[in-house]
């Protein structure tokens, strides 16, 4: 069986380039452990997102967890899939009153 | 007439987040109706205490959405409680020891209502609504509550 040179075989991790590019910000606990307001990361879902933030800012490990997020406004959970220029947001648990 | 009141939604009578004091007058004047003979007010106040240590002082934060969200938590909980009126108001910002961060009030024909949809509504509030607190200790240390 030959192979064919197909698009995308030339570079190694391909998938990679798949992946949507989006937006993570962090609120509140969350930016105090991340360091940072935002990162760009890539990611096709919530999870793969959050995964590759947490790379990028190893303290947020622990507070991960315990966080709810938003995708573009809204409550997902981290099975939610992203587009491109999505912006997910990191909750730390609520603590008002 | 009471009767009829009593089977009306509730209504949000008032409901804000904002940075200046909180004032209880102006939420009992909000959710006020002469329909009403019973009124509950909670007053959530910066304690000096946490966890064991001592707090010095504390910050609230809130999510853009903060108003929106605790917005909608009035509006379920008004629909919860018929023929009650609901007022909460939550403070962000810098807050000394003892100043009050939330204030939330339910009145109604009756206490059982008041004290009921007042209670669903500081719990409720505390649950849903995105804001933060961060603390500093009489020690040295600081922590964001409910982080672990």
């Amino acid at each position: 069986m030959t192979t064919s040179p197909a698009a995308g075989q030339t570079s190694g991790p391909a998938d990679l380039h798949l992946r949507p590019t989006v937006e993570v910000r962090y609120w509140a606990g969350a930016r105090a452990a991340a360091g940072v307001e935002v990162d760009t990361v890539a990611g096709s879902t919530v999870a793969e997102a959050i995964e590759a933030a947490t790379a990028l800012r190893p303290g947020l490990a622990p507070v991960l967890p315990a966080c709810s997020f938003l995708v573009d406004g809204q409550r997902r959970d981290t099975a939610a899939p992203l587009v491109d220029g999505a912006r997910v947001e990191v909750l730390p648990p609520f603590a008002g009153g | 007439m009471p009767e009829t009141s009593n089977a009306e939604p509730g209504r949000v009578a008032l409901c804000a987040v904002r940075e200046e004091a909180l004032s209880a007058d102006e939420v009992l004047a909000a959710v006020a109706d002469p329909a009403c003979g019973g009124v509950v007010i909670f007053h959530g106040l910066v304690r000096n205490h946490d966890d064991g240590s001592g707090v010095e002082s504390l910050d609230y934060s809130a999510h853009p959405q903060a108003s929106t969200e605790l917005e909608r938590v009035c509006r379920e909980v008004a629909e919860r409680h018929t023929g009650t009126r609901i007022a909460a108001v939550h403070r962000v910002g810098a807050l000394a020891l003892g100043d009050a961060a939330v204030i939330t009030a339910a009145a109604a024909a009756h206490r059982g209502q008041a004290f009921e949809a007042c209670r669903d509504l500081i719990d409720t509030l505390k649950a849903q609504v995105p804001i933060w607190k961060h603390q500093r200790y009489d020690d040295g240390r600081d922590s964001w509550v409910g982080l672990p």
